[in-house]
């Protein structure tokens, strides 16, 4: 493991900094306007209405969503309505599949065995799309919160669980064996060796289940919904609106920029000893 | 001087050509002449519902052949498909409701409808409850939750006005998204009070729930409501009109047949409509076939859009209607 | 032995990779066995309408006659295509865009931007969208799952281009390697094992979005999800539906155990270096 720490520091002083910032943005709006010159002159006039131009989306994206009065914090009637209740369930689910997902995994890491008896299972599950299961969830919890939450729930659980698994089997050995020679109790060697051991690989699954979360909880609302983005998005699509489709589409982007951003924030405070923030799954 | 000769044989053969065409397109009726239909190869999506049955009656009895054309049928999931799909040039022509080509084409979208399919007959699309339930007049419907298919299409609309003909708030009655097979689920376990159903799904959940009637949303101010068109694009209609004309031609035949003859209907549904068997074929309601093309149809399913602000303003269909 | 025997006892002789793999294997089937009981128990005892959620061996009974059924296995089949197509065009673009942004770690960043938005975007969402510029089903869901399984492979290889050995790349630079042998003999076997990793990884996003896709694109298609929409439409298809889950799951399981057996044998090397157990 050591040989790769070696090139992430020089990876983050080229990414920080006033200049790092202006770079990486710079991309983006580069991006942005290849996107306003494709869709301004190369859509065919068939179906222009469903590729309306950049500039078009974000001037809706704002009328629909943030041009709420100040004591709102600028959100409108739509986004209050819509964007907060996605938001509860979206991180609702997400935090109770951590909560579920972690502890399970560090359990399972510890011991061999147990590890076998459950990986065909975890794979089996995250293999099964969700839209196949909705039928389920809708037959055991109607078309309630509970629903949507476990469908994320369900869904997202599984990359928790494997990385967490995943980084609670590699703890060194030296480590442990020095905790031993300590006579450090079991809890007190889970809490001081393992979980620091196994908290890069923990924070990795947590960061591909929040966009996976959005995923679902998009999904999940669009059966049987009255609020929510997914409710939004299917009901612009259905009245070809096309233009309020494509904001809600753009704003899943930016929630889910917004919490990566924040997770990764708390990553590195949390982990601040040992700055990897690489990815696994 | 082989050059030479070669050089002049190609040209008498170019000119020799030329004129053949040129002559080609007067008088007798030739397979592949000038004044034949544009596109001879034609897909044409249907969604799986009774009307779409015309279609197939004529590939089955003939009459697109009649006209030159070789039409194949595709089945399609919902409206938005059927939109999507023609305006991207996989299908040629879509059959749909009316509701969904209006929405587009108020929101800019360039289509053409080229023919009326059916209207909507009494005890076709209802307002169902399972057993058990408490509902049993329309009245009772009030504050309720009410699965569809589509909470911003045809059911919507026809309740609304169904429920506001029986005196009912409509405005208090939620209408939910629901595809029909969750729905017999929700309607058990009341994710939803009641649902909007038609054959063959309202048969089944006759059969599975015990499901009864509670409001009819065609009568009165709907009755012989327009319910089934077929569409293509704006652009395809401008540059195949014969095309256009030879299938409203063939289909104008398939709809009288139709028309005349519910038993061919009901034995040709189960060709497309996956998991109907010719018993249950049989109890289908089968509307009225439309032998004519009427184009004020368009302008009064978009009146009454208009109605129910699911239109802005009035629309003019005469851009959409051929 | 201290007591005569009453027959001959058979020994079985595993070889000791045998022995390795049984293990595990006997073990991850217990886990299912028990998880498969557990759901049939909810069933029968009452717990939901069994129209709804049929017991598990009903489900299994269907599972078995499906996989008989020669329609069914050649919508297996064009779920598989729609896969691997999606798989690789991923992989295609991925890689190269990995290894370049991994390098440059200017670059890296910068585009981490984009793919920190566009990540969360549900293919579903896109479907609409798709079903323009696209024309034909196959097509489609092809696009979607290439679009969706881009991104598990993009990150890992990114992080496996990051993690390239600077000794090994400068050894090279030293002996006097032009850059294009430098990309072939030191970035590649390098980034290789993370790419496959990747692959791995991608490969459940890649069935779960085909899946989808043929779901939602609803009548009339072919695949694994066409079935799954067809049959959820008859009230007697629960079983049916829960079998083809089970047929889905067990696909995924079965690929996932592929690919990750092949990550291991060709890249051995590279697992044994991370200290693994295999």
């Amino acid at each position: 493991m050591s040989g790769r720490r070696t090139t992430a520091p020089a990876r983050r002083r080229a990414g920080s900094g006033l200049a790092g910032t202006a770079l990486r943005w710079s991309v983006f709006l580069v991006v942005v306007g290849f996107w306003q010159l494709v869709t301004t002159t190369l859509t065919p006039a068939d179906y222009a209405p469903y590729f309306p131009p950049p500039s078009t989306i974000a001037r809706t994206l704002y009328e629909t969503w943030f041009s709420g009065p100040v004591s709102h914090g600028f959100l409108t009637g739509t986004a209050i309505h819509d964007l907060l209740p996605s938001l509860g369930r979206l991180l609702g689910g997400w935090a109770l599949a951590a909560a579920v997902g972690i502890p399970a995994g560090v359990a399972l890491g510890r011991s061999r065995h147990a590890i076998e008896y459950v990986r065909p299972l975890v794979h089996f599950a995250r293999s099964i799309p969700a839209t196949t299961l909705i039928p389920v969830f809708v037959v055991l919890f109607r078309f309630s919160t509970t629903m949507r939450v476990s469908v994320i729930v369900f869904g997202v659980v599984w990359p928790i669980l494997l990385n967490a698994i995943e980084g609670a089997r590699q703890v060194e050995p030296a480590q442990l064996d020095i905790a031993r020679v300590f006579k450090l109790g079991r809890q007190t060697r889970l809490w001081l060796v393992v979980v620091p051991a196994a908290a890069p690989r923990i924070f990795a699954g947590l960061r591909i289940s929040l966009s996976l979360s959005i995923i679902l909880m998009v999904t999940s609302e669009l059966v049987g919904a009255t609020d929510g983005i997914g409710f939004f998005l299917s009901n612009a699509k259905k009245g070809f609106e096309l233009p309020e489709m494509w904001s809600a589409i753009v704003l899943l982007g930016i929630v889910g920029y917004v919490l990566n951003t924040a997770l990764l924030a708390v990553e590195r405070r949390v982990l601040g000893w040992q700055y990897d923030a690489e990815e696994y799954r | 001087m082989s050059t030479l000769r070669h050089r002049v044989a190609t040209i008498a053969l170019a000119f020799l050509t030329l004129s053949v065409a040129a002559c080609g397109g007067s008088g007798a009726p030739e397979g592949n002449d000038a004044r034949g239909p544009e596109r001879t190869d034609l897909r044409v999506g249907v969604l799986p519902t009774w009307d779409a049955a015309a279609v197939y009656l004529a590939v089955d009895r003939g009459y697109f052949k009649a006209e030159g054309l070789t039409v194949t049928p595709v089945v399609l999931a919902n409206a938005e498909e059927a939109v999507s799909r023609n305006l991207s040039g996989a299908i040629d022509i879509a059959h749909d409701g009316y509701v969904t080509p209006i929405l587009a084409a108020s929101k800019g979208l360039r289509l053409r409808i080229i023919v009326d399919s059916a209207r909507a007959k009494r005890g076709m699309y209802v307002i169902v409850t399972p057993n058990a339930s408490a509902i049993h007049a329309p009245k009772d419907l009030a504050g309720t939750t009410i699965g569809m298919t589509n909470s911003k299409g045809l059911p919507a609309l026809l309740t609304r006005a169904a429920l506001r003909s029986s005196g009912v708030d409509a405005a208090g009655v939620r209408f939910v998204d629901v595809t029909y097979p969750t729905m017999g689920a929700a309607l058990q376990n009341g994710s939803v009070d009641a649902s909007f159903a038609t054959d063959p799904f309202l048969s089944r959940f006759r059969q599975t729930l015990g499901a009864r009637v509670v409001l009819d949303t065609i009568g009165g101010r709907t009755d012989d409501f327009p319910i089934g068109c077929y569409h293509t694009t704006e652009r395809f209609a401008k540059q195949n009109p014969r095309t256009v004309a030879a299938f409203q031609r063939a289909m104008a035949r398939a709809q009288q047949l139709a028309k005349r003859d519910r038993h061919a209907v009901t034995r040709i549904l189960p060709s497309y409509i996956s998991g109907l068997t010719p018993q249950g074929a049989d109890t289908i309601t089968i509307g009225e076939f439309s032998p004519s093309n009427d184009k004020s149809l368009a302008q009064r399913v978009a009146d009454f859009m208009t109605q129910q602000h699911v239109l802005p303003g009035h629309f003019d269909v005469a851009g959409l209607v051929a | 032995m201290t007591h005569p025997p009453a027959r001959k006892p058979v020994v079985v002789r595993l070889s000791r990779k045998a022995r390795r793999t049984a293990g595990p294997l006997l073990r991850g089937f217990a886990g299912v066995e028990v998880f498969l009981l557990a759901g049939g128990v909810g069933g029968r005892v009452g717990l939901v309408d069994p129209s709804y959620l049929p017991p598990t061996s009903t489900v299994l009974a269907h599972a078995g006659r499906l996989l008989t059924d020669g329609g069914f296995l050649r919508d297996i089949a064009f779920t598989l295509g729609g896969w691997s197509a999606g798989l690789l065009v991923a992989t295609a673009i991925a890689v190269p865009a990995g290894v370049l942004f991994g390098s440059l770690p200017v670059v890296d960043s910068a585009a981490r931007v984009l793919v920190e938005f566009l990540r969360p975007i549900p293919a579903v969402a896109l479907v609409p969208l798709a079903l323009l510029v696209v024309a034909d089903q196959g097509e489609m869901e092809r696009l979607l799952a290439a679009y969706a399984a881009t991104w598990p492979i993009l990150v890992n290889t990114i992080y496996g281009a990051g993690a390239v050995d600077p000794l090994a790349r400068d050894m090279a630079r030293c002996f006097g390697l032009g850059r294009a042998a430098i990309l072939l003999r030191v970035w590649l076997p390098s980034v290789a094992p993370f790419v496959a990793t990747g692959v791995r990884l991608a490969s459940s996003v890649a069935l779960i979005v085909t899946i989808s896709t043929e779901l939602i694109s609803g009548g009339g298609g072919d695949g694994l999800g066409q079935f799954v929409f067809d049959a959820s439409g008859d009230p007697d298809g629960a079983a049916e539906v829960f079998a083809a889950v089970l047929v889905i799951g067990t696909l995924g399981l079965l690929l996932d155990a592929g690919l990750r057996y092949g990550e291991r044998t060709a890249f051995r090397w590279h697992f044994e270096r991370l200290g693994e157990p295999g």
